[in-house]
């Protein structure tokens, strides 16, 4: 019945008409589900970058005392890890990749609605990435300031800033250009029937992302000009010999880096709301609640950026604002959760892979999250900011929850992204293996932390030893973990058994067709009237074949 | 482009047999205007953060704002507001010209348009290159020697207006590419999303300038 | 049901592209000429400007961009966007007032 139509491995759409060479039919494919593997193959590249890095810094902290790098390449080897992993990695991480790939699946879509400009943004990624890069080997090299930028050290130093502030411009341009997308598409493109409260949850939560990327980034992204033009011309906005204000850098900063983690965040949670009424076999729980907290987040989030800036001189009373507003924020994230586990609570759980991933994630981001609510609080905060308390806390919430999620949905979709299926038993001990590296990891750092261990330190005072060589033990341990994952995926997609269209009796409709999906993505659009996760006595209500058949040819 | 075999819409029907439209992602007017105004929001966010700063130092340096805003031309600074009126008009009136199928007059108004702005860049150049002429641009010796407030003024200035005058230049060079569309066909009476998307880029330009204008020429 | 056609045209006529230039030219004389009539303080000349401003961005967004004629979702994106940008604009103004003012929340 499937596969008589080629995949999209096989044939695609490109901008510039038909070219023979393979691989310009990838880099100016406009199909969505090229495009979101080209970032998929970049943005890991990248991230194995970042690791080393950490890997690196966590080396050089083992003991105390200088071993084998200088301070100065600590700070830009710090830099680095943070501009890669929160411009190149984790921003564009679930959304450009899984977003690409599933929004228009989940939808009924036969793409997104511009295919050229989501091509675009691919390249501006590129080009940011590219000149990050570059800055690393011209001139006094990267830049050695922090992935915050706060003047007025960014306007002194010598390292090449200028770089890394174009940089992380173009690629909010991009990630603007993927938003922009998203919403079109969600608003035009669902199927018909299919109204906002029908829609599955991974997209509601890419539509939230979407509205924070395209209203936040505008912000920091002129603040970074400003920067530029600063260093270049000496406008004098954030420069205090000049009467500037480097606080008010620190607010335009915030006012965007703040949403953006819940930018990372959400589409995060859409996965684990995915992932849990599958693995479970009933309906979600809260199926509305779910959707609106999300944009709820999205929409309180957007005003707590103060709480970084507790220590940075902003006023007494807007501290007690934003402090209040921080704690709301927690309302719909628990929300969220308290629908997962009210999902789960009597479900007969089918603790496959991605599922072992999501329970993990409830744990790791459970608590960062609620270290959040401590350092949202402004006494504790004055204490504890900057310290590796605030580093493991972001650690805990970004890594154990972010990136956590995105491996699930990497394991829930493998099988319709290539068609073939992981050996689960190594997937599962390769998951044990970073769940127990993770925590040993950064544990220790909370700890570290209240004890009084700033961050971004080079070296560090005797007492903190033990809980310096427990992290790095952990951080090898993570690595390890993280090859053995890559592998496991790696031997599944090279030499893994056919999954074929819906592995894991899944309800959503981007499992009602072959995997990997065919070029149009569908044969014949359903009309969508019903609830996406509908589930009855364990079985999907409905299996639907929506494949592209040999006698209607799509082009 | 792709897709283009089904020139009819693709119908889907419900459990009542009633037909619905699936929508061509290729030849979407809605969708493209809606792109377009999410993309003027972004515009909207950029020069919402500008002005945010000058809001902020207009508060703490009031006098020296005050003193610097007396400085500026506004005789140059008023004509070039009621140049970017018109031009405004002659980019809605092309619009409405192209929708009633009368192409050429909507090119000649579209031409009317890019000569305006280009008459807003010559003046600004004035502007700015009397500034310059006397000393005041951002890192300037003779800048530096004056208030806190006044450096931040015209720092600001130099961003702000020079931010807008690269938005003018840029929409100078798109709408060269919408007569070249227009020339080649690709714009017509019945798909005049682009030419659309355009007048609104070119009302946001005006936009901006309508908040401009007053705040850095008329506060003293 | 959406309908996707190019032609659904709101009914837009040169005639309503004049009145609103003939109105933006008279607010922007206004504009002008404010310093002239009377002299006021600054806080006065920017509620006097901006509520001028803002009534002609008013007309700019409604008529020239066509939100007047457009569908309802536009119109909520629009006011979503205004009040987002008054409420960063209030919390940015609440923390540069309260900044300045030593001890500001526990001063005795």
């Amino acid at each position: 019945m499937s596969n008589v139509h080629k995949s999209f491995y096989d044939e695609t759409h490109t901008v510039f008409g038909h070219h023979k060479n393979k691989i310009l039919q990838w880099i100016f494919s406009i199909d969505h589900k090229r495009i979101a593997l080209l970032y998929l193959f970049v943005m890991f590249a990248f991230f194995a970058v970042a690791v080393s890095t950490a890997l690196v810094m966590r080396l050089e902290l083992f003991s105390p005392g200088q071993d084998f790098i200088d301070p100065d390449t600590y700070n830009q080897a710090f830099t680095l890890h943070g501009v890669i992993m929160i411009f190149l990695f984790i921003i564009p991480g679930i959304p450009a990749v899984l977003g690409n790939f599933l929004l228009p699946l989940q939808l009924g879509a036969r793409d997104v609605s511009f295919p050229k400009i989501n091509l675009l943004s691919w390249w501006l990624y590129m080009l940011g990435a590219l000149l990050a890069v570059t800055s690393l080997f011209i001139g006094d090299g990267f830049a050695d300031t922090g992935w915050t930028f706060y003047a007025p050290y960014s306007i002194k130093t010598d390292t090449n800033v200028i770089w890394a502030l174009s940089a992380a411009f173009i690629l909010g341009f991009a990630s603007i250009l993927t938003g922009i997308n998203f919403v079109v598409t969600i608003h035009r493109l669902r199927a018909p029937g299919m109204g906002f409260f029908k829609m599955p949850l991974f997209v509601w939560s890419l539509y939230a992302t979407s509205w924070i990327q395209i209203l936040a980034t505008p912000v920091v992204g002129i603040s970074l000009i400003m920067v530029i033009l600063e260093r270049t011309f000496g406008i004098g906005i954030f420069d205090p010999t000049k009467g500037g204000d480097p606080v008010l850098l620190e607010h335009m900063f915030w006012i965007y880096s703040h949403p953006a983690v819940y930018l990372m965040i959400l589409p995060a949670f859409g996965i684990a709301s995915e992932i849990v009424p599958t693995f479970c076999r009933k309906p979600i729980f809260g199926y509305h609640a779910i959707a609106i907290s999300s944009a709820m987040i999205a929409g309180v989030g957007y005003l707590v950026w103060g709480h970084h800036m507790y220590t940075s001189g902003e006023s007494e009373m807007i501290k007690l604002i934003f402090s209040a507003l921080t704690f709301f924020v927690a309302v719909p994230t628990g929300v969220k959760f308290f629908d997962w586990i009210a999902t789960m609570y009597k479900a007969s759980i089918d603790f496959k892979t991605p599922m072992l991933w999501t329970v993990g994630t409830f744990i790791t981001f459970i608590i960062g999250g609620l270290t959040g609510l401590i350092v949202a609080s402004v006494g504790v905060d004055i204490y504890l900011h900057d310290t590796y308390f605030v580093v493991a806390h972001f650690h805990y919430a970004i890594l154990g929850g972010v990136v956590f999620l995105m491996f699930a949905g990497m394991h829930y979709w493998f099988p319709k992204i290539t068609g073939k299926m992981y050996n689960e038993k190594h997937a599962a001990r390769a998951f044990y293996t970073i769940f127990i590296g993770f925590n040993l990891l950064w544990f220790p750092m909370f700890i570290a932390g209240m004890l009084g261990m700033p961050r971004r330190y080079f070296d560090y005072l005797p007492e903190f030893e033990i809980w310096h060589k427990l992290a790095t033990i952990g951080s090898w341990v993570f690595a390890l973990g993280l090859i053995y994952m890559f592998y496991t995926l790696y031997r599944g997609w090279r030499y893994g058994e056919l999954a074929g269209p819906n592995p894991w009796n899944a309800t959503t409709l981007e499992w009602q067709i072959p995997s990997p999906p065919q070029l149009p993505n569908f044969g014949e659009i359903p009309y969508v009237d019903y609830m996406p996760y509908e589930y009855k006595n364990g079985e999907p209500v409905r299996h639907l074949d929506l494949s592209v058949k040999e006698d209607k040819p799509h082009e | 482009m792709s897709n283009a075999s089904s020139t009819e819409p693709e119908i889907v029907y419900d459990k009542q047999g009633n037909p619905h439209e699936v929508i061509d992602f290729n030849n979407d007017y809605e969708g493209a205007k809606l792109g377009f105004w999410l993309f003027i929001f972004t515009e909207i966010m950029i020069f919402g953060a500008m002005f945010l700063v000058f809001g902020f130092y207009l508060f703490q340096f009031s006098p020296d704002f005050i003193a610097a805003s007396e400085g500026l031309n506004r005789v140059l600074g008023g004509t070039n507001t009621f140049i970017l009126l018109l031009s405004a008009l002659s980019m809605g009136l092309s619009l409405v010209k192209l929708r009633n199928g009368k192409i050429d007059e909507s090119k000649k108004f579209i031409w009317i348009t890019i000569i305006l702005a280009t008459i807003f860049l010559t003046i600004k150049y004035f502007e700015w290159s009397h500034e310059i002429h006397i000393g005041i641009y951002p890192g300037s010796p003779t800048l530096d020697a004056l208030s806190d407030g006044t450096k931040l003024f015209f720092g600001l200035y130099f961003t702000m207006t020079g931010l807008h005058g690269l938005h003018i230049i840029i929409g100078i060079g798109v709408m060269f590419w919408v007569l070249a569309l227009i020339n080649s066909g690709k714009i017509t009476s019945t798909n005049f999303v682009v030419l659309e998307n355009t007048a609104l880029y070119w009302d946001l330009v005006h936009l901006v300038w309508v908040f401009v204008f007053p705040l850095f020429y008329l506060i003293y | 049901m959406n309908t996707n056609s190019n032609q659904e045209s709101h009914p837009i006529n040169a005639s309503v592209y004049y009145n609103v230039f003939f109105l933006l030219i008279g607010l922007t004389v206004l504009t002008l000429l404010q310093p002239v009539i009377i002299n006021l303080d600054l806080g006065s000349t920017l509620i006097v400007q901006l509520g001028i401003a803002f009534t002609k961005a008013f007309f700019i967004v409604a008529y020239y961009m066509h939100i007047k004629s457009s569908s309802p979702l536009f119109k909520k994106l629009i006011y979503t966007t205004v009040v987002l940008w008054f409420v960063l604009y209030g919390l940015m103004a609440i923390d540069t007032y309260y900044r300045y003012t030593p001890n500001d929340l526990f001063n005795n």
